[in-house]
């Protein structure tokens, strides 16, 4: 794993939103380190979501480079971009997004399906994760039985199972009431910790930023702070 | 994964599920009836009219049918016959001997086409007693002719006239001789009523000095709905001989050309019912990929293949078929069954080819079923084509933006 | 003034020759009588020839005018004693083994008589060619030195089966050579030749008839006179059903 994760150069993405161009990143070099636990706020419609996208390989870039892991994700063709999402990241979005028709192992293990690890590896490691996220014996379940914080934990754990390189969070925390939301980063954040795996919030929620060990704040589309705590 | 998957959508939306799959059913179950009364009809149709006087299969020398001269003839057609007593599946073989001639009766003439047939092997093939309307059949004794009931009419005759018959022989002698009327047949056509004298065959063979000559051997079979089957069987066996063989087909096209005609219509109507069935799946299956684009998006972000989500909705769309098909199979096989035993009686008997009919009969077979699955499958994993590749082409970034 | 008469007749009728050398009414009208009589009989002998079998029928025939005809068989053995007899437009046969009179109806008319290439209404014909045709006379491709060429249309009310008949005749005394018989739509159907001119009971004829119909290969038919009489007594008896049914 090399020490920097995520490397980008003066990206930039235009929209065309009905004919009109608006230029939601505007120029963008960041590095993040392996290991990092950080935070990139900013209010509505400054660029976070859209640049979170652009580095998960989900959208391609107007102008600029990105390289995720040392490979330049440029090069990359569809087919090779999906793997890589599939290996190296995880995702955790605002709205859960958990498959609604999948229990709760069967979502967690979905990645690790697609990777072709065999059942039996699959099936400890999934037990393993939910005694991590403190959701022990919610194999069975449905998600729309679960709570948000439930449903969250249950993202968290999808997006750490298969052991990324690194862990891209869009609004975690919208949906879920403080103390809920406060647990939650505080179990991440251990996670952290324990296993060094990467994790980067784009959030404005002041509970995550508080947790965060290095705040990015974006504005306009270009990054108008950067604070190491 | 990708089984369970399409399953646990599909009982998501049970409602829309349940009535997707009857649609498939209905539609399966009208298109394996149509198809089964189509077969049926057509082949009670074509049994009617083929057992009438044509035979289902017809044996002729080499040539005959394209030019049927009175010198063109099959000799020792009884070794042929004892070949057809070998097959199991023939119901009957009729040897015929054709020719023209001059009749009067009394005061009035007519030129005729005279058929002779064996009384034995006639009946045994097309029931030839059974078209007697007045009178009776052959006896044992000589010189006795059957009318058919319009040249009955045209010469003014009556059962036990006498008929003088004279023809040009086949050694170009005239000859004549003195006949007793002894019935009157219908044999369901009315050219054939109107032109034809039925005698003996070793008669009409001693008249026209062609002893153990015949120009045609009729054929019924068991089962028409494996006509070819045979065909193709007793071809193999009579390879070599000189003779041809042909279905009912051949020897009458334009009634063949008929029967496809009309098949040609039922063809149309289970088009429209496939069209139904396609616009219902299309529409179940759009509803549920427009729904589920979130769903796909994060699919796709969690690093699934687009091959793999269009795989999905196919497989979702495959599996609600195959329930229709099993309903619909069960249900139209409940309907087709009866149908095909009993038949039902139409309103009002309708005329082909000179033939009334009056009962519509279904027929079950391989095809009944087949071929709506065929029809139902290839439609609705069509129409699921278009909904698949919109699901596979699900842009993660758009799909999850707004949250 | 009679002896004038004559004389300007033989001058019209010089000039009328010089005019034209021959005179297509004199040339149909020989043909029109050349085989009929007030009254004729005839000993003959018909060869029927097909890919299928060949075969020789002989014959008598008894003629009166042009509208009453009797033909019975002498040979072969089996149709022996079979008679035809044809008053105006009707036709009917005897046959001797049922001993039975036929009426040959209407739509055999064109149907063979006894096999041969003789249709029954060839039998029946009873107008004259003159009566029935515009005729010309026309030079052919091909023609033969000696031999004059006529074209017959059928009028406009004739019904005929003939679209064309075109006939040749020797030059110096009118006797046909052949005949060609054509179709509405101008195929040659029927080709009948004339040979071995003999003197018959007192005329000059062609005894020998051959025809060939053009749509079937290797069939024909040949009729040939062995003796005749015209003009004779014949009692009126012949030509009556009771003579026809009456057993030889």
């Amino acid at each position: 794993m090399s020490e920097k994760i995520i490397v980008t150069e003066d990206v930039k993405k235009t929209y065309d939103e009905n004919g009109v161009p608006v230029e939601a990143v505007r120029g963008v070099d960041l590095t993040i380190k392996s290991g990092e636990f950080s935070a990139l706020v900013g209010p509505s419609g400054s660029g976070k979501t859209t640049f979170l996208n652009l580095i998960s390989g989900l959208d391609t870039p107007t102008a600029g480079k990105i390289w995720l892991d040392g490979k330049p994700l440029s090069e990359m063709s569809g087919r090779e971009l999906s793997d890589f999402r599939r290996d190296n990241i995880g995702f955790i979005f605002q709205a859960y997004n958990l498959i609604p028709v999948l229990t709760v192992e069967e979502n967690i293990e979905y990645i690790m399906l697609l990777q072709g690890v065999p059942k039996e590896e699959r099936q400890s490691r999934v037990a393993e994760i939910l005694e991590e996220v403190g959701l022990g014996g919610f194999e069975d379940r449905l998600p729309p039985k679960l709570s948000g914080g439930q449903q969250q934990r249950v993202a968290v754990a999808r997006a750490m199972v298969a052991k990324p390189s690194i862990i891209l969070a869009d609004e975690p925390t919208a949906n879920l009431d403080s103390k809920t939301s406060g647990a939650l980063l505080d179990m991440m954040h251990e996670l952290n910790r324990k296993t060094g795996m990467t994790f980067l919030f784009s959030t404005h929620d002041q509970i995550v930023i508080d947790r965060a060990e290095r705040v990015i704040t974006m504005r306009d589309g270009v990054i108008a702070r950067d604070e190491v705590r | 994964m990708l089984i369970k998957l399409a399953f646990r959508n599909i009982l998501r939306q049970k409602r829309r599920s349940i009535l997707t799959i009857a649609t498939i059913s209905a539609g399966f179950a009208f298109g394996s009836i149509s198809i089964g009364i189509q077969t049926g009809s057509f082949n009670q149709m074509i049994d009617t009219f083929t057992r009438a006087y044509l035979g289902h299969i017809q044996i002729h020398n080499e040539g005959y049918l394209e030019e049927p001269t009175l010198y063109n003839v099959i000799r020792g057609y009884e070794i042929i016959g004892d070949e057809l007593d070998g097959f199991d599946f023939i119901e009957g073989w009729a040897p015929r001997l054709y020719f023209a001639g001059l009749v009067s009766v009394d005061e009035k003439s007519d030129a005729v086409s005279i058929v002779g047939i064996d009384p034995k092997l006639e009946n045994q093939t097309t029931h030839f007693d059974g078209k007697i309307v007045e009178g009776t059949t052959f006896s044992s004794a000589p010189n006795e002719v059957i009318l058919g009931k319009g040249l009955m009419d045209a010469l003014d005759a009556k059962i036990g006239d006498e008929l003088v018959l004279v023809v040009q022989s086949a050694d170009g002698s005239m000859g004549n001789d003195l006949y007793r009327i002894v019935g009157k047949v219908d044999v369901g056509n009315e050219a054939s009523n109107r032109m034809s004298v039925y005698m003996q065959l070793d008669e009409a063979q001693e008249i026209m000095v062609m002893n153990g000559q015949i120009h045609e051997i009729a054929i019924i079979i068991g089962k028409i709905s494996r006509l070819n089957r045979y065909y193709e069987i007793i071809s193999a066996k009579l390879q070599g001989t000189g003779i041809s063989l042909v279905t009912w087909r051949a020897v009458n096209p334009n009634f063949a050309e008929m029967v496809d005609t009309k098949k040609g219509a039922f063809f149309i109507i289970q088009f429209v019912i496939m069209l139904i069935v396609a616009v219902g799946v299309l529409n179940t299956v759009l509803m549920s990929v427009l729904e589920r684009t979130r769903e796909f998006g994060v699919l796709k972000a969690l690093g699934t293949r687009p091959p793999v989500i269009f795989r999905l909705i196919i497989v979702e769309s495959a599996i609600m078929s195959v329930f229709g098909m099993i309903f619909g199979s069960i249900f139209g096989t409940a309907i087709n069954l009866p149908m095909a035993h009993w038949g039902i009686k139409t309103p009002h008997s309708y005329d082909i080819g000179g033939i009334l009919f009056d009962t519509m009969k279904s027929e079950v077979t391989v095809q009944t079923l087949t071929m709506p699955a065929i029809i139902v499958l290839f439609t609705a994993l069509f129409v699921s084509i278009f909904p698949a590749i919109r699901a596979a082409r699900t842009v993660p970034a758009k799909s999850l933006r707004f949250h | 003034m009679r002896f004038f008469l004559i004389i300007l007749t033989m001058i019209f009728f010089v000039a009328f020759v010089g005019a034209q050398t021959h005179s297509a009414e004199d040339i149909i009208a020989k043909q029109d009588e050349l085989y009929r009589a007030t009254s004729s009989y005839a000993v003959m002998e018909m060869k029927i020839v097909t890919p299928h079998w060949e075969r020789t029928l002989e014959l008598e025939a008894w003629s009166e005018g042009l509208d009453k005809t009797f033909i019975l068989i002498n040979s072969p053995p089996r149709e022996r004693g079979t008679a035809t007899l044809r008053i105006d437009n009707e036709m009917w046969n005897y046959l001797p083994k049922t001993d039975k009179v036929m009426k040959i109806p209407p739509s055999m008319m064109m149907g063979s008589w006894m096999g041969s290439d003789f249709t029954n209404d060839d039998l029946v014909k009873q107008t004259t060619l003159q009566e029935d045709y515009d005729y010309r006379i026309v030079e052919l491709d091909g023609g033969v030195e000696g031999e004059v060429y006529l074209e017959l249309v059928p009028k406009e009310d004739t019904p005929s089966v003939w679209g064309k008949i075109v006939i040749a005749v020797r030059e110096e005394d009118y006797l046909p050579v052949w005949q060609k018989f054509y179709d509405e739509r101008g195929k040659l159907m029927r080709v009948m030749n004339f040979r071995e001119i003999k003197t018959i009971g007192g005329r000059v004829l062609p005894t020998v008839m051959e025809l060939i119909p053009q749509t079937d290969d290797g069939q024909y038919t040949i009729v040939r006179y062995i003796e005749g009489e015209f003009d004779i007594d014949l009692p009126s008896e012949i030509f009556t059903l009771r003579n026809l049914q009456r057993r030889r």
